[in-house]
């Protein structure tokens, strides 16, 4: 008997939702080996994204060193930027925070004043090597783009230092005057959180301390009254004023653009850091410049970790609100006055559904993954030559998989999540910030075992062959399973149950609790004929305290998918992809009311 | 009385050694400062001949010392040090110049700071007119330092913000008058008490522990019950402590003590101090 304990459910959520909130950066898997799931997600047959050469010339041993020296210094060294007929002389030196920490390194090549080359004094090589899809920048850039942001250029260079490959690198182009000038927003104030201190959240208790928690970059001179002044207001102007106040003193589309991609990319690693601040005197106004998303799109930090495991793992998570990540007011009062709220649905449900504007469908899974296919073209055989891996050949597959998944999930949970009525007289995700957790959040807490037991289900109807209908489950917007008719006469009724984060009850021969996922999957064909099925289903390795691996599993990649259909157990042949943590299985054939079980044991 | 070299005690102990390029190598472009005032405490204590603690007849005595290193690329990193003195002795009260240093450290393996190497110019104050010097010509040293530290480019393990470090260096100094040469090696204990946040505002703290052996390879023997003369051999076992705050993301301050803890022909005064340092990114 199923049974749905609503406001357990909620107060469970939010306590986990609260323990979640302010997670920065995501993860990195640079160690995966496992194959690609044959029926995955179909992402051959792209046609490369556009790049470029890039070609630098330097003396040999400096080349050397630029890329295997100690992470954290900051020598330059001199360059040369060839394409063959013409050349400049520079400096180049590494930039970034934790991907120094990769041999790949991130770049930064200084020209002489005066000097530019392709028309940029400064080129921003961003090596990508955190991301084994290397997709994730250009992605989120690619979004920013089509929405319309003020944003700098984006390009992927083929990078080549004394004749070797070195890899594919995103060219980011440099926010400097130029840049502004290029957007008609010039002689404004340019500031950036400052990346060591992770305290530009414009809260109360960093206010003294903005010459500590954030970077002028220009014009020159410590001055930072204006940013004070912002600070002050964001803090000072209530919620219910809010919208009319941040039209007049911001490019209100620019915050709600941001929050649109940070919502989109689930990305957690800001709102404290990475991003950018731009006054211009012209308009009297500030625009949000987004920054850094290598570690987002279904990466998460695990605070019961210390660094740099904490952001170095292989964790993965779909389903978290739009509240996700440091504290902010430019982001919570955005969210909670409804008029702003409104317009950034009406955002979201632009880049989640076809149309005519350049942002419309942009998440829509089928062109995301027509999109997907052509970054991989482009990476795959690329990473198959890099002079500094940061992964394992053929890990990539997995990884590029797993964005689709990503994708596809994700997509339909912000759906259920944020467009659809919802039974509440608040948006779905707003009881997760308006419930105190339960018991206190703790460092010693963070890293003990959460486990919210629940029991979900979803009724659907497969309105025909071959197409992929999500089972979500209403109240919470959750995707228990995809599913999709093989074989059959449609119009075809199914339900689909999870126990999740309880042992499973049931197990094939031989199998214990410890070696199993801790969700049981239930399938049930509520039609009058038999029917095939492929189904996907996932289940929770989210962090190092939520997961649901028994603790006997030492290895993920060996989990097997099996079958009670109502007579025996069977291996369904299910592939996995460990990365995203789902199963798929083809042509489950499934009798009229029987309960087919499934569990995945290693 | 015989002068060591001079040497800046709480400089040494303050150099950062989790700095941005690692300890002795700075990043190319990237300065460092340390300031430092100590002053000598108890007895003036002289370790004679056979190595008994008497008492000698100054009155504690005050240095200002300064330390700088710059990376004049990324293989070289140059330093200098100096500092002056006032002593109150027999002879009465006066300042001087104490011997300075200037030299140059590189990597052994060019991509880690783990092994590095250093070679420097002794400059006698004497070369200024103070009589006290030990020396009257420039002297010349050569060095090794290691730091073992764990791979930066391993990610499967957590990093302890709170890992102790060790540090290990020797080095031989000679001179070109007939003074006789020097050598010493010094091992140094790091504990880091509290990591640095600065998200939260926090600076770290950090304690470290250093023991330097130090004695001349030939000389004379010593005539008189005290050394008189830099001529004469010498050995010592100094030992110091320091404590060190993180006072912004480039700043630290520090307080420590020195004090020899056994020697012959040797200055056996104990020492404390105040420094503060700098680091001036390229």
């Amino acid at each position: 008997m199923k049974k749905h304990f609503l406001n357990k459910l909620l107060i469970a959520l939010a306590i986990g939702f609260t323990l979640i909130q302010g997670a920065q950066a995501e993860t990195a898997n640079t160690s995966a080996t496992h194959a690609v799931a044959p029926s995955g997600y179909d992402l051959s047959g792209g046609a490369p994204v556009a790049s470029t050469e890039l070609r630098l010339e330097m003396d040999a041993q400096d080349a050397e060193v630029l890329f295997r020296k100690e992470p954290f210094d900051r020598s330059s060294f001199p360059v040369r930027l060839t394409n063959g007929a013409d050349s400049a002389a520079g400096e180049i030196a590494i930039k970034g925070s934790f991907s120094r920490r990769y041999l790949k390194k991130s770049l930064l090549i200084t020209l002489p004043k005066g000097q530019t080359w392709q028309g940029h004094r400064r080129i921003a090589l961003n090596a990508m090597a955190t991301d084994p899809t290397q997709a994730r920048e250009w992605l989120t850039w690619d979004l920013a783009r089509a929405l319309g942001m003020r944003i700098p250029q984006t390009a992927y260079k083929r990078l080549y230092l004394n004749g070797r490959y070195i890899g594919l690198y995103l060219d980011i182009e440099w926010m400097d005057d130029a840049m502004f000038d290029r957007l008609a927003l010039s002689n404004g104030e340019f500031y950036q959180p400052n990346d060591n201190t992770y305290c530009g959240d414009f809260l109360p208790a960093n206010a003294p301390r903005t010459s500590i928690c954030w970077q002028k970059i220009f014009p020159a001179g410590g001055d930072m009254s204006a940013l004070d002044a912002l600070g002050k207001a964001l803090n000072d102007i209530p919620v219910e004023s809010f919208d009319t106040w941040l039209d007049e003193h911001f490019d209100a589309q620019s915050v709600i653009d941001w929050l649109v991609i940070n919502t989109v990319t689930q990305n957690g690693d800001t709102y404290n850091k990475n991003y950018f601040l731009h006054y211009a005197p012209a308009e009297h106004k500030w625009r949000v410049i987004p920054w850094d998303y290598d570690l987002s799109w279904g990466r998460v930090a695990d605070n019961a970790q210390g660094f740099p495991k904490n952001i170095h793992n292989e964790f993965f998570q779909y389903v978290y609100p739009p509240v996700i990540g440091a504290e902010n007011p430019l982001k919570t009062k955005t969210l909670k006055n409804p008029r702003l709220y409104a317009r950034f649905q009406a955002r979201l449900k632009e880049v989640l559904t076809p149309g005519n504007t350049p942002a419309s469908g942009w998440f829509e899974p089928t062109r995301f993954q027509r999109l997907l296919a052509d970054i991989k073209a482009l990476v795959e055989p690329s990473l198959a030559q890099e002079a500094y891996p940061a992964q394992q050949p053929g890990a990539a597959s997995a990884h590029f998989d797993a964005l689709a998944f990503f994708n596809e999930w994700r997509h339909h949970t912000l759906k259920g999540l944020l467009l659809e009525p919802s039974p509440f007289d608040t948006p779905r995700w707003l009881p997760y910030t308006s419930y105190d957790p339960l018991t206190p959040v703790t460092p010693e807490s963070l890293k003990q075992r959460r486990t919210q037991a629940m029991d979900l289900m979803a009724n659907e109807v497969l309105a025909a062959p071959g197409k992929k209908t999500p089972f979500m489950e209403k109240l919470l917007a959750y995707p228990l399973a995809f599913a999709t008719l093989r074989e059959g006469q449609a119009p075809v009724k199914l339900t689909v149950e999870t126990d999740r984060e309880a042992a499973p009850t049931s197990l094939p021969a031989g199998k214990s609790a410890s070696q199993c996922i801790e969700r049981t999957w239930f399938v049930t064909l509520k039609s009058e004929q038999p029917a095939r099925i492929d189904l996907q289903f996932d289940y929770l390795h989210e962090s190092s305290t939520r997961h649901e691996l028994g603790h006997a599993i030492q290895d993920e990649s060996r989990l097997i998918l099996w079958r009670h259909d109502g007579k025996t157990w069977q291996e369904t042949g299910a592939t996995l992809n460990p990365v995203a943590n789902y199963f798929s299985v083809a042509a489950q054939s499934m009798e009229p009311g029987v309960l087919n079980r499934y569990v995945a044991c290693q | 009385m015989k002068q060591i070299l001079a040497q800046c005690l709480l400089c040494t102990l303050a150099i950062p050694l989790a700095a941005s390029a690692g300890s002795h190598m700075r990043s190319g472009g990237e300065g460092f400062v340390s300031i430092g005032l100590s002053t000598d405490v108890g007895d003036n204590r002289i370790f004679d001949k056979s190595g008994n603690a008497i008492t000698g007849s100054c009155n504690p005595g005050q240095s200002l010392n300064a330390y700088g290193e710059y990376g004049w690329s990324y293989y070289t990193t140059v330093f200098a040090s100096g500092s002056l003195r006032h002593e109150d002795c027999a002879r009465g009260e006066q300042w001087g110049l104490e011997d300075g240093e200037i030299g140059v450290a590189r990597r052994i393996d060019p991509f880690r700071n783990t092994w590095v190497w250093e070679a420097s110019l002794l400059l006698p104050s004497s070369l200024l007119g103070n009589q006290s010097s030990s020396h009257d010509a420039i002297g010349v040293s050569a060095g090794l330092h290691y730091h073992p530290r764990a791979n930066p480019y391993d990610l499967t393990n957590e990093i302890n913000p709170l890992q102790p470090k060790w540090d290990f260096g020797a080095d031989i100094k000679g001179w070109f008058d007939d003074t006789p040469l020097e050598g010493s090696v010094y091992a140094q204990y790091t504990l880091p008490l509290q990591a640095t946040d600065w998200n939260l505002g926090r600076g770290g703290w950090s304690a470290s522990a250093r023991l330097e052996y130090s004695q001349s390879l030939g000389g004379t023997h010593a005539t008189t019950p005290y050394a008189v003369d830099s001529h004469d051999a010498f050995r010592q076992l100094e030992a110091s402590l320091s404590l060190r705050h993180a006072i912004s993301p480039n700043e630290g301050l520090s307080i420590g003590l020195q004090t020899t803890l056994a020697g012959k022909n040797t200055d056996g005064t104990s020492s404390i101090g105040i420094s503060y340092e700098k680091t001036f990114p390229k």
